[in-house]
């Protein structure tokens, strides 16, 4: 095995395929901080050209683009405030904050770091632990599906700081939105008679909508509000790099555990890398020693986020490779590459073709390398982002974000999409209802009632839920997150009466984009 | 909305608009001119996107002009079907579709079939074979019904609602007698969740092509159970498989995937096009490609013979519909 | 007389979105033999969801004290309106330039949404910043062009 691992990384090694890498990873982290591009949007463009390419060429460039995308949402996250991915949504409640706190450098680095040091140990949890990994998952059936998801909806109890019922609130009305459309048994719903809506509505666009809008609009508010104006926050766009080692080694169990996360998550079907930057940032709070402090921008919630969501990537190999199924929609792709070639994943491809699961691996490797040189030379650039002014970015951004949902179906009614969402998405923030929630409920909602339905149809009894192992843990799980949220709400609240006459609801500009 | 919605990517160097200006003014005999666009209703790397864009890369090569493969996936593939069916009909975009189009007619999922669109040809033939675990007790089609009779109410099959496979196991269980009500069906959205659950050996049955499935039965992952088709399959792992016909149940079913032009693309156009195909079906190389890792027969049909396959195609289609609650 | 606030009219607008939804639900076809659960069940289930939540909000609001702070009247929806009317501006702009693009094509509506929007933030009353403005937007428009179209293959209305 080790021979093929050596043959395998000098093939990679070779400069074709490096710059090949490079040139994916760079495509990847432009593409994944474009808000609305994504990356898998990124990896579709890169797709055809794969063809004309040998496998080991097309995979690498493939997995440079991974790489590369799932870092680059974290530009967006922490410039704009606007998650470049749903997967860098947890990075944006601290990495943002920090950004305007004049340390956007630092974020950028730390999130970098962060990433580089995820994608490395999902690796190696790849690579070690793959084959067990992918028996183990074989357990994860519906039932666990749903209650794992479950469990990640209660977590938005946990997030919604102070604002429970409103946070609830979202949490359904993200679930409602997915409804629309055609549903698992091939029904209409909810399409009011208009065919644009039978498809239902792209995450994307949904997502961007809401969070964006009202990030923007909030910007501009600001622009007019006089107090804030003179709060003249001196930029530090350069990378504090001493500063952030530091960071990273003072969170040493944090990075670990975010890791972790973000590799089991990613192998386990059904859930997707989307939960694990929320289940992660959940749990470094609440082992923190001062919880209170997440969400105004301290290191240890961007470590969180972006060690869990680039782990995702190895993770998300396991599946794939070990059984022969994609985890997800980027995986699928992947697949797709590999197939053209003629080669099958599955677990005849470690008999069939070593050499070609230790370029994988060795890929993803040199990739992350190859990400961290990218980013160490682009962050210096993404940091001066800081420094336009509002009144030009604003429109540049909403130009792009309507761009980005145009581009993903050559549809234009998902730019009335996105609009529609917008106008909705600065409702509700108006109105004071916390946002990720919503696209929480956004994300899982389809999944979820595939999941829950599919498990009431082979095996009518809702008591099944209750008598397999799993299941029962993340059931009992969710509701030790709910007591523990009411907890954690009810001294929120208290502590809000106790500050005296300012009223309590009527925050200062602080942005609805944390918990 | 859905997950197994696959987002699409445009790649198209022409203006539909201006293209279509072109086309009306330019003359017939200099057909193709410019790019075609072919519309893949499904996701990118699925079975029908990897056959469809196997074959356009060898008939380009007849035509002269590229053939830029565009996914349009979504609501049950009429996204893409509607989109082709409205299109301009100067032989430009053309549509890479299957069975499925006459599915979602009678599932009553859109107002269209076939007759909608002006069938250029068919290109390949897929045969779907039900398959199990390596554990489970039934080792051929054969012995299905009588394993329905032992586990009455318990059997568990699982399919795509209104999809080829909802429609195969309606057929089967037709050609074998058995009542749906015996019998559990368990729906799932794409064929990938089906194979995970296939082999966490959550449900009984699926049905598995060897265009998804051919290394799992070379392993033994999936044992696959019988091919509805007159003659056995060619290739290593597929030549073992019993037909239907000779187990005694009389059935035949494939996935017959074929390309589609909007109604109104003049004659001499569809011609041009069947041509390339044709010649590109006659490759070695992309035959020996469909048949031993796609699974599927390259069976060019054009013309007048495509219409009416067509024709009996729905009308099959429509007889096994009696039977579903749509 | 009943005062409104945030938290009011956001329970009363769940409440009607809830009523409009639950009416539509009854267009979705009920279960047939293969399924054993209709498909209106998972969304009935969440419009009762809200509901509650929504009466629940509503009910607190009412009870509470602290909510008082937040009402919104006439007056300081004006006042609201004068001070933020660029946000609203931008927004129908934004819809302005979504209904362009089938019409006018990218190059054109981006360029003059760009063009309208800075102006509008900026201020236009200085010549510096029309030309700036005039050079973000011709840039900016040239640029996703430029890289869309021809770097990406990626077709632009």
């Amino acid at each position: 095995m080790a021979e093929f691992f050596t043959h395998a990384l000098s093939l990679v090694s070779s400069p074709s395929v490096l710059l090949l890498i490079t040139i994916g990873v760079l495509f990847g982290i432009i593409g994944g901080s474009i808000p609305g591009f994504t990356v898998t949007m990124a990896i579709l463009v890169v797709f055809p050209f794969t063809f004309a390419m040998d496998p080991v060429s097309g995979v690498s460039i493939m997995i440079g683009v991974f790489v590369g995308g799932y870092s680059g949402g974290l530009v967006s996250g922490v410039m704009l405030g606007i998650p470049g991915t749903p997967s860098s949504i947890t990075t944006v409640y601290d990495g943002y904050p920090m950004a305007l706190k004049g340390e956007p450098g630092r974020a950028l680095g730390i999130g970098v770091l962060a990433s580089f040091i995820g994608t490395v140990i999902s690796v190696a949890v790849l690579v070690l632990f793959g084959p067990l990994l992918a028996k183990f998952s074989m357990n994860f059936r519906p039932w666990e599906i749903s209650t794992l998801i479950l469990f990640a909806l209660t977590l938005v109890a946990g997030l919604s700081n102070g604002r429970l019922l409103k946070g609830m609130l979202a949490a359904a009305l993200g679930l409602l939105i997915t409804t629309v459309g055609y549903d698992r048994n091939s029904n209409i719903r909810f399409d009011f008679d208009l065919p644009t809506l039978s498809s239902g509505f792209e995450i994307l666009p949904v997502m961007i909508g809401i969070f964006a809008f009202s990030q923007l609009m909030e910007n501009i508010e600001k622009l007019g509000d006089k107090d804030s104006a003179h709060k003249n926050v001196s930029m530090n766009v350069t990378i504090p790099y001493a500063k952030i080692v530091k960071d990273i080694m003072g969170q040493k169990i944090n990075t670990l555990r975010s890791s972790l996360i973000g590799s089991l998550v990613g192998a386990l079907p059904g859930t997707g890398g989307t939960v694990a930057n929320f289940i992660s940032y959940d749990q470094a709070k609440k082992f923190s020693r001062h919880p209170e402090k997440f969400g105004t921008g301290i290191p240890n919630g961007i470590i969180a986020s972006e060690a869990s969501n680039s782990a995702v990537a190895g993770g998300s190999f396991v599946p794939t490779l070990a059984l022969g199924i994609p985890g997800d929609l980027p995986m699928a792709i992947m697949m797709g590459v590999l197939i053209l070639h003629g080669i099958t994943p599955g677990p005849l491809m470690f008999e069939q073709n070593p050499v070609l699961v230790g370029a994988i691996y060795a890929s993803l490797l040199i990739g992350a390398i190859v990400m961290v040189l990218c980013q160490l030379f682009l962050v210096r650039w993404f940091a001066r982002i800081a420094l336009i002014p509002q009144q030009v970015l604003v429109p540049v951004v909403l130009m792009l974000c309507a761009i980005g949902a145009y581009a993903l179906n050559n549809n234009l009614f998902d730019i009335w999409v996105l609009f529609g969402f917008g106008i909705i998405g600065y409702l509700l923030w108006k109105a004071d209802v916390p946002l990720t929630p919503l696209i929480l409920g956004v994300v899982l909602g389809n999944n979820l009632e595939q999941q829950l339905f599919r498990a009431l149809e082979l095996d009518g009894s809702w008591l099944t839920f209750l008598t397999r192992p799993l299941s029962a843990t993340f059931i009992v799980l969710s509701v030790l997150s709910v007591i523990l949220a009411l907890r954690q709400n009810k001294k929120i609240n208290m502590q809000r009466t106790d500050d005296g006459g300012s009223s309590p609801l009527h925050r200062d500009s602080t942005p609805d984009h944390k918990p | 909305m859905k997950h197994n919605k696959i987002i699409s990517i445009i790649f198209s160097s022409t203006i539909a608009a201006s293209a279509s200006a072109f086309s009306l003014s330019a003359a017939a005999d200099t057909y193709p001119e410019q790019d075609i666009r072919m519309v893949i209703p499904y996701g990118a790397g699925g079975p029908t996107d990897i056959i469809f864009r196997q074959i356009a890369r060898e008939a380009e090569k007849e035509l002269g002009v590229s053939i830029i493969p565009v996914n349009m996936s979504g609501a049950g593939a009429t996204l893409g079907s509607r989109n082709v069916k409205d299109a301009e009909p100067d032989g430009y975009t053309i549509l890479g579709g299957h069975d499925n189009i006459a599915l979602s007619y009678i599932a009553g999922m859109v107002d269209y079939s076939y007759d909608a669109f002006a069938p250029v040809a068919r290109v390949t033939q897929t045969f779907n074979m039900p398959t199990t675990y390596p554990a489970h007790p039934v080792m051929d089609a054969s012995e299905i019904p009588q394993y329905i009779e032992d586990h009455p109410g318990e059997v568990k099959f699982s399919m795509i609602p209104t999809s080829t496979d909802h429609f195969f196991w309606m057929q089967m269980f037709d050609a074998m007698g058995i009542d749906v009500a015996d019998v559990k069906l368990i729906s799932y959205p794409d064929t990938t969740e089906q194979m995970s659950a296939l082999m966490a050996e959550e449900i009984d049955f699926t049905i598995t092509n060897a265009a998804c499935c051919s290394s799992f039965y070379a392993d033994g992952t999936f044992r696959p159970l019988g091919v509805a088709h007159s003659e056995r399959l060619s290739g290593e792992a597929l030549q073992d498989i019993k037909t239907f016909q000779e187990m005694g149940f009389d059935m035949e079913s494939a996935t017959s995937r074929g390309i589609f032009a909007p109604t109104g693309t003049p004659q001499e156009r569809i011609d041009i096009l069947a041509d390339a195909f044709e010649t590109a079906l006659q490759n070695a190389d992309l035959k020996e490609k469909l048949i031993t890792e796609l699974g599927s027969e390259p069976s060019f049909l054009a013309g007048q013979e495509y219409q009416d396959f067509l024709q009996e195609n729905q009308h099959s289609l429509e007889k096994v519909a009696e039977n579903i609650a749509f | 007389m009943t005062l409104i606030t945030k938290d009011r009219a956001l329970a009363v607008a769940m409440l009607i979105l809830c009523g409009i939804f639950y009416a539509e639900s009854g267009n979705i076809r009920p279960p047939t033999t293969w399924q054993t659960y209709g498909s209106a069940m998972f969304p009935r289930l969440l419009l009762g969801v809200i509901a509650v939540l929504s009466i629940l909000i509503l009910i607190r609001s009412v009870l509470e004290k602290r909510d008082e702070t937040q009402k919104l009247t006439w007056l300081s929806a004006y006042q609201w309106t004068k001070n933020n009317y660029k946000v609203l501006l931008l927004f129908t702009l934004f819809g302005i330039y979504a209904a362009a693009l089938p019409f006018a094509g990218y190059l054109i509506s981006t360029i003059v949404f760009l063009a309208c929007a800075i102006g509008l933030l900026l201020g236009l009353d200085s010549r510096r910043k029309s030309l700036l403005t005039i050079t973000v937007s011709l840039t900016a428009g040239l640029a996703i062009y430029v890289v869309f179209q021809f770097g990406l293959n990626i077709w632009l209305p």
